[in-house]
């Protein structure tokens, strides 16, 4: 990957560079209050009908603010909750990234929920078979994590560039037969055979101790958190943000970065601009594969240490949703992941200490979705709509 | 091999795909009417299974036929979303319907678990009178009606003024407009049609094919019918034989055994089926020119 070359600033008058720099951070205030709009809206929008759903539902206001304070206190405040909610984004900002991934590139990977399941799975065995020091086996078993999803991916990628299907129909039809091959193989061939209990589960033989990825609640403590020690965050969080920084990036600064955005904005200028278009989908498609392979492994190799049948999350149809709303940056997504990440939280805190039903954050996540879009859409004519203004100004 | 010939085209085969085949068609309809006026409708699946919610529901409420039509109804407003999203706020197609998938996983959770006092499913519902027919066994009524609901459709799209001007929204809704066509009221009507009938293939899995609603019930079949939709190129005539082989392959499902491939690769055939047709059609079919793109009335050129 070669780093783009940008051509050296202009050097301006000093004067002029002042009042530019004035203007300029106005302007960079205004624009940033303009990103910020949309979400904040749908969130309001988001808060404003989930509570009346309560009302309609539970026809109560004392309902009402049991369910806000639920969501205050036990999703934010409790000793634990922080732990809960960045173990919890982990996985959600793996699965977004390898949606952003694909969005940049005009791609729609809805797979992702098939991907890292696969991976997962290889994930599982390879810990399970390979018994290597922990320095080694670590990144052995997430590599194996990435090949997984990596080849989930690969039959709707070669698919798309080969037969022209489309990636949407083909990526869901994967994840229909991702179901049925971990039913063949966790009934049959790589179910443990030997376990100890009443009831044997259809799940695969648990990894060495070595492949295990560890708590992530003892750093935390150390720099004042105070979580309990059994708060479900591992240290595939670090790896989570550090990936996030990796794909802004490479997005933004590398040459890879800016053929995919070339492919996703315009993929008629993409060919005369020489760019491959062929092998950059194909590219961009095992890449969102790879990167969906690491969601699933918290779970297998931070908390169960086996891969089981009933492992179904939807973490890739949420994934969908953080990426449009983190609008395929990496902040953005880890953004959205902490949000969605903190509804589960607060989920559980409606579940625990009101008569309201706990899936009413469902209900909010789906309005996010719906009002985002149309959100951006209406900013995006706004400002649309203001610089053909101030062009007309100035001339 | 007798048995063999049994398990693939035996009578309770061919019985069973003509069930399968219903809901698979009726969205592919659906799919037809919402494309051909120039929308793509990836959310037919959340539709469907908004579809299955209220089917049963309003057939636990107020008897089957209620049911039928209030899935109608319930697919045809949250197809309304769909069309504001795109015909008006001109959201990209595929995001507006994406969002709608998603709605679909959790909203009827919500929705169960407040009429039904669980999440997951409903109380069995009561179910339209069957009738039976030689050798095939008791079908549902909603399977002539699918028939009949294909031909109105063939009609109304080849036959009829309004059918001539929704697909002339989706080949050229610039010139369309021009000729005095209201294209953004075509594409509208396109859409909310889609939901009508997704709704109602919905709902015949829940109330008809099953008796009850079961949470994941739809098990994709709205993806499989975006599939029958091109394999069917856009045309009704097209989507029905497409939907009779989708079906059919539905039907192996239950009733084929082999002993040497393990059930669980069985199950997956409607699957591998459907992305074996998106590979080998793909590229020989022609969607509609204008769909998926925005189009905005009175626009300068």
């Amino acid at each position: 990957m070669k780093v783009e070359e940008r051509p050296p600033p202009p050097q301006p008058e000093p004067a002029a560079e002042a009042v530019a720099g004035r203007i300029g951070l106005a302007e960079q205030a205004r624009q940033l209050g303009m990103r910020l709009l949309a979400p904040a809206v749908s969130l309001v929008v988001s808060a404003l009908v989930g509570a009346l759903v309560i009302l309609v539902v539970q026809r109560s206001f004392k309902d009402l603010s049991a369910v806000a304070s639920s969501m205050w206190n036990y999703g934010l405040l409790n000793r634990s909750s922080f732990a809960f909610i960045f173990g919890r984004a982990t996985p959600f900002i793996f699965a977004g990234l390898a949606v952003a991934i694909g969005f940049k590139a005009g791609l729609f990977n809805i797979g992702v929920e098939g991907q890292y399941a696969i991976g997962a799975l290889v994930a599982a065995v390879v810990g399970a078979k390979v018994s290597a020091p922990t320095a080694l086996e670590v990144p052995l078993v997430i590599l194996a994590g990435m090949a997984g999803g990596l080849a989930w991916a690969l039959i709707p990628a070669l698919l798309k560039v080969y037969r022209g299907a489309h990636e949407v129909i083909s990526t869901i039809m994967m994840n229909y037969v991702a179901n049925g091959l971990l039913l063949y193989l966790l009934s049959g061939p790589l179910k443990d055979k030997h376990q100890v209990g009443a009831i044997a589960q259809q799940r695969t033989v648990e990894v060495h101790d070595t492949a295990g990825i560890g708590s992530m609640v003892p750093f935390f403590n150390s720099i004042g958190f105070n979580f309990r020690a059994s708060s479900p965050v591992t240290w595939l969080f670090l790896l989570a943000l550090v990936s996030a920084a990796l794909y802004a990036f490479v997005v933004r600064r590398t040459r890879f970065g800016f053929e995919l955005r070339v492919l996703g904005t315009n993929p008629r200028a993409a060919e005369p601009a020489g760019i491959r278009t062929n092998s950059m989908m194909l590219k961009a498609m095992l890449l969102s594969g790879a990167v969906a392979g690491l969601a699933g492994l918290q779970d297998v190799l931070g908390f169960d240490g086996f891969m089981k049948l009933d492992y179904v999350r939807f973490y890739g149809f949420t994934a969908i949703a953080i990426a449009l709303i983190g609008r395929n940056t990496g902040l953005g997504i880890v953004a959205g992941a902490l949000l969605f990440s903190y509804l589960d939280r607060a989920s559980s805190g409606i579940g625990l200490n009101t008569d309201v039903p706990k899936e009413v954050t469902l209900i909010m996540q789906g309005v996010i979705i719906l009002t985002i879009v149309v959100a951006y859409e209406l900013v995006r004519r706004a400002a649309a709509r203001r610089q053909l203004k101030e062009a007309h100004e100035r001339a | 091999m007798p048995e063999i010939v049994g398990q693939l085209i035996g009578f309770a085969v061919i019985a069973s795909a003509i069930r399968s085949f219903v809901p698979l068609f009726l969205a592919t309809i659906g799919g037809v009417f919402n494309e051909r006026s120039g929308i793509v409708n990836i959310g037919i699946d959340g539709m469907m299974i908004f579809g299955t919610w209220f089917g049963a529901w309003g057939a636990l409420r107020f008897g089957p036929v209620a049911g039928l039509l209030i899935a109608m109804l319930a697919g045809t407003l949250v197809a309304l979303i769909h069309a504001i999203a795109t015909v008006t706020f001109r959201v990209d197609h595929i995001v507006s319907g994406v969002a709608i998938n998603i709605l679909a996983l959790g909203v009827p959770r919500f929705l169960s678990i407040v009429a039904f006092g669980q999440g997951t499913q409903s109380p069995a519902v009561e179910q339209l009178p069957h009738f039976s027919v030689p050798k095939l066994g008791e079908m549902s009524p909603v399977v002539p009606l699918t028939l009949v609901l294909g031909v109105a459709a063939w009609y109304v799209l080849n036959r009829t003024v309004f059918g001539l001007r929704m697909r002339s929204s989706g080949e050229n809704p610039r010139a369309a407009e021009s000729l005095g066509v209201r294209v953004v009221a075509m594409r509208y009507a396109g859409v909310l049609i889609s939901g009508a009938f997704a709704g109602l293939a919905g709902a015949y899995i829940s109330v008809e094919l099953v008796g009850q609603y079961n949470e994941g019930m739809n098990q994709g079949r709205g993806f499989i019918a975006l599939a029958a939709l091109i394999l069917g190129n856009w045309s009704v005539v097209g989507a029905a034989l497409a939907s009779l082989l989708f079906g059919w392959t539905e039907a192996l499902t239950v009733f084929l055994r082999v002993s040497w491939i393990d059930n669980a690769f069985i199950q997956s055939l409607p699957y591998i089926a459907t992305l074996v047709v998106l590979a080998l059609f793909f590229r020989r079919v022609r969607p509609p020119k204008a769909v998926g793109q925005a189009y905005e009335a009175g626009a300068p050129i």
